[in-house]
C-alpha cells in the first residue's frame, strides 16, 4: 500500500497523471525516465532535421499557375526521391527501435543503478578483515555517521593509530604511510554516489534505527567494497513508506551480522514505529531541495 | 470541477496605491507590463518567428543535445574522494562551522557569524550575542560574501603595472623601511580609510615614534561623522554622539537618513522598529518627522515628511530651534537670517516643535552627514534644550579629527612627498575633482605604494600595487560603535595571497612583528594583560567580542560660545530654481561610495527607493522634469524603460546621465548617486559586461568645497534616450488591496480594520454560496479525505497533514523599513543567480523575495501636489505558500506539490518549464530560468538574440568542444566558474535552464532542523523542532525583526501569537487560498494637529494595492 502524498491526490479532482506516476513509480524512477527521454529527443532531433527539408520539397507544388488558370501539369506529383521513402521510413524505424531497445537495455538494468560496481581501490583495504575478523565498529573510522550527513571517510591518521604498530612495513600500506607523512590524501575511489539533486543524511538514518547493512549490504564480508543495492528513488521510497521491517534497536545499528528478525519478536517493529514516532517523509522535499 | 477564477476588469478609477507615475496615469507602457507574465520574450524580438524557422532551430538544438548526451552524458567518470591525512579537531565533513568575526565599516565594525562549509564561507549572518548589534545585518554585509569570490579582484603584486613576485614586493618594502628609518620618515605620507581597529591605532603610534616626520591622512569619499565633528567643535572634546532611538517617542530627521544612508543603519533600524512596535489598539508608538530633499528610506517611513531643498534644511532646523529654545540669541538671529522656504507651512514647524516639547527627554533630533556644521549644531542644541542628552543621546569618546585629502594634495603639489603609502582608498576615482588627484599623485618623488582590492583607477599611478585581503581572509580587530572590541578572524586562507593594511604598515615601518595574527594578539595582550592570556584570547575569538569593553558616556555640555560662533558662521544657501538647480551627491544604497561597484548582488538589487538596478539616474521631482522639458510618462509601449538623457552642468564641469522622476523629491533639486560609471574596476562595475550600465560618474562634478550639496547647476535635455532596468512595475497585482494601513487612532477604534475582505473591489464579482459568502474556488487539500490507514506496517493512520509541524510566516509591515537586507540574504542562501541588466529589463530577475514599494496619497487637492509628496507603503513579497495553491493544479507534471507541513514545494527535477504555474500565481512570485544563468557570463545575457555555444569561444576554445570535454563548466571562463562555485550553498540545488523556482521557506534549513531534532530524539518520539531552532534566511537578516517564522501548531510560538493579532490579514482573502504567509497591517502615527494630517476616514483606512 502506498500513501498518497498531499501533492498527488488532494486538489479535489483526480489527477490521472499523478495516479499513473504513482502506479509505475516502483519500476520507473524519474532519473531513468529523464535519461530515456534524452535518448528519444536525440532521435526526434534527427527527425527534426529531415522533416523540414521534406516539407520544403513538398511545398514546391505540383502545378504551376498563371493568372489563376492552370497552365501546365508537372509530370510527377512526388519528386523522384520519394521512391526511396519506404527505405528511409524502415531505416528510421530501425533507428528508433534500436535506440529504444538500447535505452531500455542500459537504463532499466542494475548496470545503470551502479549495483555491483566494484572499483579497485588504491589501497588494498579489506572491510572483511577489519570489520569482521578484527571486529572494529563502523563508527571507529566512519565517525560522522551519527552526527553528520556524511559518514566520513577516515583520515589517514586513523589508519596509523593501529598501523604504526601492526604491519608497520607492509608494502601494501606504503601509500598510507606516505599519506600520513606527507600530508597527502589517499585517493580513494568513490563507490556510492547519489545524483546531485538528492540530499541524503546519514545521521538521521543511523540514529533512528536503520542499519548500515540496509543500504550498503553485507559490507563486513567484502574484501573490496561493491555497490550492493540500487539506491534508486524506488529503493528509498520502499523503506520510507514502510519503515517498520528495517528498524532495529539503536545499539545494533552497526552490527551488520545481527539479524533483527531472528532476535526480536514479530510485533517489536510496529511497536518501535509508534514509540519512536517514526514517520519518514515521502514528499519530494524530503530529498530534493 | 476545474476552478475558474472570476474575470476581473480593471477598475475605472485611478488606483489608490500606485507603483509609478505610469501606473497612476494608466499609460500603455504600464499596461504592457501587467498584461503578460514575462513581457519582453520571444514576441519582443520584433519579427515573428515562423514555424519552419522554429522547427529548424529546435531540430538543431535537439541534435546538439543528442550529441552531448551521446558524448558526455553517457560516461560515468570515476570519482575520487580525498579524506584528510590529519583531520583538524572539531571539523566534520558536512557539518557547517560558524566563526565569530566582524566586517570593518567606516570607523566601526559590524559583528558577524560566518557559516563555513569545507573550509569556505558560504553565508554571513549577524552576531546575535553581541551586545551592540544583537544579530542585525545590512545589505552590504550580506553581499560582502560575493566580493570575496570576485574574479576581478587584484590577484597579483604589480610593479608599474607589470606582474611582480611577492618576494620582490617584500624586498622593496624592506628597502623602503631601511631608507625611512635612516631619515626619520621624512617625506613619508600615509593615506588610509577610517578604521576602528585598535591594532592599527597601536601601530600608528609605534610608527609615529619611529618616523616622527611622517604625515597621516584619512580619506573617505563620504564622511558619515559630520555629527561627531560638530560635537567636537561644540564641546572642544573628542566625543561622538550615540543615539538610543528605541527610547525616543518623537524623532526629527533633518536630512538624516539614519535608516539607510548614515553610519550603522542596521542598529538604527532595529531601534526604530522597536520604538515603532505597537502592542495593540491604542498602544504607544513613535512618530517620525523627516525634512529632506531626496526621497530616502527614512522619508519613506516618516509619518510627516517635509520636502525642501537640501540647502533649506537649515532654515527648517533654525525655525524648529527658535520655537523650542526661543531665548537663545544666536538661534534667534539665525532664524531671522534664514527664513522658512516658500511653500513650507509655518504650522508644520510649530506643531512639530510642540510635539517635541511635549516629549522632553523622549525625543531626538538628528542631522544628516550631508548637512553643514550649523545644522548639526542646531540638532545638538535642540537635544540639549529638550533634555535628550543623557536620555536618547549620549556623547561617547571618539577619535580625534584626522587630516583629510585636501592637505595631502597640497603637500603633493608642493613636491613635499617622497613616498606615498595608500592603504585601501581609491583617491584617483573618489577624490574631489578640483584636487586633480592623478596629477598630484604623479608628483610623488620616489614611490607610490598602494594596497588595493581592485586594480582600479589608482592602480595606473601606483609604483607598487599590492593585493589586499578580504576581511574574511585576514586577521584584524575593530570596535563597534559602543566601543566593544571585536576580533576579525580569517575563515579562509587568502585566495590570492593578499596582504592586510596591518602587515603593510608593519613592513614599511620595519617592525619586527609583521604577521597580522601576531600584531592583533599583541594589541589584545595590551588590553587584557599577560595573565591567562590564552584563555582570554580563546574566549575573545569564540565569543566574537570582549565583554565589558564598551566605552561609557562622557558628561560634556555644549559650549555656548562655540555654539554661537558656529551658528553665526552659517551661510544660508539660496533657493534653487530652474536655472540654478541644486545637486545633492548621495551615498548609494547599494554601491555605497562605489566600493561595492563590482558586486553583482548589489548591482542587481533594486534600489530601495527608486527600484532601479545596475544604474543610477539623475533623480528629480515631477515639477522639475516638467519645467526642464524632461518626459515624465512613457507615451507608448516602446517607451518602456527609456529615460531621457540629460546633461548636468555645474561650474565648468558636465555630466551626462538618464533623468528619472522620483516622487517625493524637492523641486529643482537633482539627486546624483556616487559610485557608478567607474572607468576602471571589475566587469560588474563598468560597461564591459556588454550592457550599458552605470550611466554617469558623479565624482566628476564633486568638489572639495561642496562635497554633498552644490548649487547653481544647469540641466539640458540631450534628445537621446537611455534604457534603464527598473523593477517598480514588476509583479503588479491589478488594483487588489494587498497592502493595508490605518492611522493609530483609527486602529484604536477599529482593532480589526485589516480583516475586511469586502474592501476588495473585486470581491463583488466573486461567485457566492447560498449564504452570500464568497464561494470556495477550490477544495483545500488538507480538507480532503485522508487515505486509508496502511495495513500492518505500524504507521499511524493515513493523513495528509502533519501533526508535528505546520510552518507559517508573519510579516509585520509596521516594522519593515525596506532596507532590502532580506533580499540579499535570500539570494546568498538560495544560490539565486544574477541575470544582468537586460534580463532585469525583461522582467526576468530571479529574486525569490522582492520588496514592493507603493506610493499613496490623499488624492486632493486637484493640482496633483499629493503626487509629488506621496506617502509610501512597503511590502516584502514572496511565495505565500497557499494551502490550496493555484500553481499546483495547473502543473501538468506535478512539479509543484504540497507537502504535509504546509509548504508548497517546487521539484526542479520534475519541472519541464511550461510556466503555467507562474501564469496562475496571483501573487507573481514565481521566477523562471530563461537561461542557464549560473553558467552564462553576463555579456552573453543581452537580448533579444543570444550567443549560442555553437558560435562562441570560451577560454580560447570552441565552447561546444570544451563543453563535451567537461559538461560542468558552461560558458564562463574556468577560473571565474571555479570561484563562483565556492560562493554557492551546497545544501541548495543550483537550478538549470528551463525550470521554475520560488521561495521554499528555506526548506534546507527546515530539513536540517528536523534532522537534528530526530538525531537528538534517537529512540524516542520527541521529534518536534523546538521553537527558535529554525529561522529562514530573510528572517535572520532582517534588522527590524519584521519577519517571523515558525510552527503554527505550537500555540505559544511567536508566529502563532502574531497570527491571532487584529492586524493580521491575508492577501487576496476573497480567493480563499489560505496562504501560510500573512501580513500585519501597517499603522501610521500622524500628528492630528499637523497641517497635512489626514484624519484617516474608515473608507480610506485600507488602501488598494497595484
Amino acid at each position: 500500500m502506498t500513501r498518497a502524498g498531499p501533492g498527488s491526490a488532494s486538489h479535489g479532482r483526480p489527477n490521472p497523471l499523478a495516479a499513473a506516476a504513482a502506479r509505475c513509480r516502483p519500476r520507473l524512477d524519474p532519473a531513468r525516465a529523464a535519461a530515456v527521454a534524452g535518448k528519444m529527443s536525440f532521435l526526434l532531433g534527427l527527425g527534426g532535421v529531415t522533416i523540414p527539408s521534406l516539407e520544403q520539397s513538398l511545398q514546391t507544388g505540383p502545378v504551376k499557375r498563371a493568372g489563376g488558370r492552370v497552365e501546365e501539369f508537372v509530370p510527377a506529383i512526388f519528386p523522384k526521391w520519394a521512391n526511396r521513402l519506404p527505405v528511409m521510413v524502415m531505416a528510421a524505424v530501425l533507428w528508433v527501435g534500436g535506440g529504444v531497445t538500447a535505452g531500455v537495455w542500459y537504463y532499466f538494468t542494475p548496470k545503470y543503478t551502479r549495483q555491483g560496481y566494484q572499483p579497485i581501490q588504491p589501497v588494498n583495504f579489506s572491510h572483511a578483515t577489519h570489520a569482521d575478523q578484527v571486529g572494529i565498529d563502523c563508527r571507529y573510522c566512519h565517525d560522522g555517521v551519527e552526527t553528520s550527513g556524511y559518514a566520513n571517510l577516515p583520515p589517514t591518521a586513523i589508519c596509523m593509530n593501529c598501523h604504526n604498530q601492526v604491519l608497520r612495513d607492509d608494502p601494501g600500506l606504503a601509500l598510507v604511510r606516505e599519506s600520513h607523512d606527507l600530508e597527502k590524501p589517499v585517493p580513494w575511489v568513490r563507490v556510492h554516489r547519489l545524483p546531485d539533486y538528492v540530499y541524503f543524511h546519514h545521521a538521521v538514518h543511523a540514529r533512528r534505527g536503520v542499519s548500515c547493512d540496509h543500504c550498503h549490504g553485507a559490507i563486513h564480508q567484502m574484501e573490496e567494497v561493491a555497490h550492493a543495492q540500487p539506491l534508486s528513488m524506488a529503493f528509498c521510497l520502499d523503506c520510507h513508506r514502510r519503515p517498520a521491517p528495517n528498524l532495529r534497536p539503536l545499539d545494533q545499528v552497526t552490527r551488520l551480522d545481527w539479524e533483527p528478525h531472528q532476535h526480536l519478536p514479530a510485533d517489536w517493529f510496529a511497536a518501535a514505529v509508534n514509540a519512536w514516532g517514526v514517520n519518514p517523509p515521502s514528499h519530494c522535499a524530503a530529498c530534493h531541495r | 470541477m476545474k476552478p475558474v477564477p472570476p474575470a476581473c476588469a480593471e477598475s475605472d478609477s485611478s488606483p489608490a496605491c500606485w507603483r509609478s507615475l505610469d501606473h497612476l496615469a494608466g499609460s500603455p507602457a504600464f499596461r504592457r507590463q501587467t498584461g503578460c507574465e514575462f513581457p519582453g520574450g520571444l514576441a519582443a524580438c520584433g519579427d515573428a518567428v515562423s514555424r519552419r524557422h522554429f522547427l529548424r532551430i529546435m531540430s538543431a538544438s535537439f541534435l546538439m543535445a543528442g550529441v552531448g548526451w551521446g558524448g558526455a552524458g553517457c560516461r560515468r567518470p570515476e570519482e575520487r574522494i580525498f579524506p584528510w591525512a590529519h583531520q583538524p579537531p572539531g571539523v566534520a565533513h558536512g557539518m557547517p562551522q560558524y566563526y565569530a568575526t566582524a566586517m570593518p565599516t567606516r570607523g566601526s565594525a559590524l559583528p558577524l557569524l560566518v557559516k563555513t562549509l569545507e573550509g569556505r564561507p558560504v553565508k554571513i549572518e549577524g552576531h546575535p550575542g553581541h551586545p551592540d548589534s544583537l544579530g542585525a545585518t545590512d545589505p552590504w554585509a550580506q553581499a560582502s560574501l560575493l566580493s570575496l569570490y570576485d574574479p576581478d579582484r587584484a590577484r597579483r603584486f604589480a610593479h608599474r603595472g607589470r606582474t611582480a613576485t611577492r618576494a620582490q614586493a617584500f624586498e622593496f618594502l624592506d628597502r623602503t623601511a631601511a631608507k625611512l628609518v635612516a631619515n626619520g620618515g621624512d617625506g613619508l605620507c600615509l593615506l588610509m580609510e577610517q578604521s576602528s581597529s585598535p591594532s592599527r591605532e597601536r601601530l600608528q603610534s609605534l610608527i609615529a615614534q619611529k618616523f616622527p616626520k611622517a604625515h597621516w591622512f584619512v580619506h573617505e569619499p563620504v564622511r558619515l561623522d559630520a555629527s561627531a565633528s560638530a560635537a567636537r567643535q561644540l564641546t572642544g572634546q573628542p566625543v561622538q554622539p550615540r543615539w538610543q532611538l528605541d527610547r525616543a517617542r518623537i524623532l526629527v530627521a533633518l536630512d538624516c537618513d539614519f535608516l539607510g544612508g548614515e553610519a550603522d543603519p542596521q542598529r538604527a533600524i532595529r531601534d526604530f522598529a522597536r520604538g515603532r512596535a505597537i502592542a495593540g489598539p491604542g498602544g504607544a508608538m513613535n512618530r517620525l518627522y523627516a525634512v529632506e530633499a531626496l526621497m530616502t528610506l527614512t522619508g519613506m517611513n516618516a509619518d510627516h515628511r517635509l520636502r525642501v531643498p537640501a540647502g533649506a534644511v537649515m532654515a527648517v532646523g533654525a525655525a524648529l530651534a527658535a520655537a523650542v529654545a526661543a531665548d537663545h540669541p544666536a538661534v534667534k538671529a539665525l532664524a531671522r537670517s534664514v527664513p522658512l522656504p516658500p511653500g513650507v507651512d509655518p504650522r508644520w514647524v510649530r506643531e512639530c516643535a510642540a510635539d517635541l516639547k511635549s516629549h522632553r527627554g523622549a525625543s531626538v533630533v538628528l542631522a544628516g552627514h550631508r548637512q553643514p556644521a550649523a545644522v548639526h549644531a542646531l540638532a545638538h542644541l535642540l537635544n540639549q534644550a529638550l533634555g535628550n542628552i543623557g536620555a536618547t543621546v549620549h556623547f561617547m569618546p571618539g577619535p580625534p579629527e584626522a587630516r583629510g585629502l585636501a592637505e595631502l594634495a597640497a603637500r603633493l603639489q608642493a613636491g613635499q612627498v617622497d613616498t606615498l603609502l595608500i592603504l585601501g582608498p581609491n583617491p584617483a576615482c573618489t577624490a574631489p575633482v578640483d584636487l586633480e588627484w592623478s596629477a598630484a599623485q604623479a608628483k610623488t618623488q620616489s614611490a607610490v605604494i598602494r594596497l588595493g582590492y581592485f586594480e582600479d583607477e589608482t592602480f595606473a599611478g601606483s609604483t607598487w600595487h599590492l593585493p589586499m585581503t578580504h576581511y574574511l581572509e585576514a586577521w584584524g580587530d575593530g570596535r563597534t560603535r559602543d566601543g566593544t572590541w571585536v576580533p576579525i578572524q580569517p575563515v579562509v586562507s587568502p585566495l590570492f595571497g593578499g596582504l592586510t593594511d596591518l602587515e603593510v604598515l608593519a613592513r614599511v615601518a620595519g617592525l619586527e612583528v609583521c604577521r597580522p595574527h601576531a600584531i592583533v594578539r599583541d594589541t589584545f595582550k595590551g588590553l587584557v594583560g599577560p595573565d591567562r592570556f590564552e584563555d582570554h584570547w580563546a574566549a575573545f575569538l569564540h565569543d566574537g567580542f570582549r565583554a565589558r569593553t564598551a566605552a561609557s558616556p562622557v558628561a560634556v555640555a555644549l559650549d555656548p560660545e562655540r555654539v554661537a560662533t558656529l551658528l553665526r558662521a552659517a551661510t544660508p544657501l539660496p533657493m534653487p530654481g530652474p536655472d540654478s538647480l541644486e545637486v545633492v551627491f548621495h551615498r548609494d544604497y547599494k554601491l555605497d561610495d562605489g566600493r561595492w561597484n563590482n558586486n553583482g548582488w548589489l548591482q542587481e538589487l533594486p534600489d530601495p527607493v527608486t527600484k532601479l538596478t545596475w544604474d543610477a539616474a539623475v533623480l528629480m521631482s515631477r515639477n522639475t522634469a516638467q519645467a526642464l522639458g524632461v518626459r515624465t510618462l512613457a507615451q507608448t509601449e516602446a517607451d518602456h524603460g527609456l529615460a531621457d538623457m540629460v546633461e548636468v552642468t555645474l561650474g565648468r564641469r558636465t555630466l551626462r546621465g538618464p533623468a528619472w522622476v522620483q516622487p517625493g523629491m524637492a523641486d529643482f533639486c537633482l539627486g546624483l548617486a556616487l559610485g557608478y560609471g567607474r572607468e576602471q574596476t571589475g566587469h560588474g562595475g563598468t560597461g564591459r559586461v556588454g550592457h550599458q550600465i552605470g550611466a554617469y560618474n558623479a565624482y566628476a562634478l564633486r568638489t572639495a568645497a561642496a562635497p554633498h550639496i552644490a548649487q547653481g547647476a544647469r540641466l539640458r535635455k540631450l534628445g537621446t534616450r537611455y534604457r534603464v532596468a527598473c523593477t517598480q512595475e514588476h509583479g503588479a497585482i491589478e488594483g487588489r488591496p494587498i497592502v493595508r494601513e490605518a492611522t493609530a487612532s483609527h486602529y484604536a477604534q477599529h482593532p480589526q480594520f485589516a480583516q475586511s475582505p469586502e474592501s476588495d473591489p473585486h470581491a463583488a464579482r466573486l461567485p457566492r454560496d447560498a449564504q452570500g459568502r464568497p464561494a470556495r474556488l477550490a477544495r483545500h487539500p488538507y480538507d480532503a479525505a485522508a487515505p486509508p490507514a496502511p495495513a500492518g506496517d505500524g504507521l499511524p493512520p493515513g493523513r495528509l497533514k502533519s501533526e508535528t509541524h505546520q510552518w507559517g510566516m508573519v510579516i509585520d509591515l509596521n516594522a519593515c523599513v525596506g532596507c532590502s537586507a532580506c533580499v540579499l540574504a535570500c539570494q546568498s542562501e538560495n544560490n539565486i543567480p544574477i541575470v544582468g541588466k537586460d534580463q532585469v529589463w525583461r522582467n526576468r530577475e530571479m529574486h525569490w523575495l522582492r520588496l514592493d514599494r507603493y506610493y499613496t496619497g490623499a488624492g486632493e487637492p486637484s493640482d496633483g501636489a499629493w503626487i509629488d509628496n506621496p506617502r509610501i507603503l512597503l511590502q516584502p513579497m514572496l511565495c505565500q505558500h497557499c494551502e490550496s495553491a493555484p500553481c499546483e493544479y495547473v502543473c501538468p507534471v506535478n512539479a509543484t506539490v504540497h507537502d504535509d507541513e504546509g509548504l508548497n514545494l517546487m521539484v526542479y527535477n520534475r519541472c519541464i518549464g511550461t510556466r503555467y504555474c507562474s501564469n496562475n500565481c496571483p501573487y507573481k512570485v514565481r521566477r523562471f530560468n530563461f537561461f542557464d544563468y549560473n553558467r552564462r557570463p553576463l555579456h552573453q545575457l543581452r537580448g533579444p538574440f543570444y550567443p549560442s555555444p555553437l558560435t562562441t569561444a570560451t577560454d580560447g576554445q570552441w565552447t561546444l568542444r570544451r563543453w563535451l570535454h567537461n559538461p560542468d563548466v558552461g560558458t564562463r571562463p574556468e577560473d571565474e566558474w571555479e570561484l563562483l562555485k565556492l560562493a554557492r550553498n551546497p545544501d541548495v540545488t543550483v537550478r538549470m535552464r528551463g525550470v521554475m523556482e520560488k521561495c521554499t521557506f528555506c526548506i534546507q534549513r527546515l530539513q536540517q532542523a528536523k534532522i537534528v531534532q530526530k538525531v537528538r530524539a534517537g529512540a524516542s518520539a520527541n521529534v518536534r523542532v523546538p521553537e527558535g531552532a529554525v529561522q529562514t534566511a530573510c528572517q535572520q537578516a532582517c534588522p527590524a525583526g519584521a519577519i517571523v517564522f515558525g510552527n503554527l501548531l505550537d500555540p505559544d510560538s511567536p508566529v502563532a501569537r502574531l497570527k491571532r493579532s487584529g492586524r493580521n490579514y491575508t492577501l487576496l482573502d476573497p480567493l480563499d487560498l489560505r496562504p501560510r504567509v500573512t501580513y500585519l497591517a501597517r499603522v501610521r502615527n500622524p500628528n492630528p494637529r499637523m497641517p497635512e494630517a489626514d484624519p484617516g476616514p474608515p473608507a480610506a483606512a485600507t488602501k488598494g494595492g497595484a
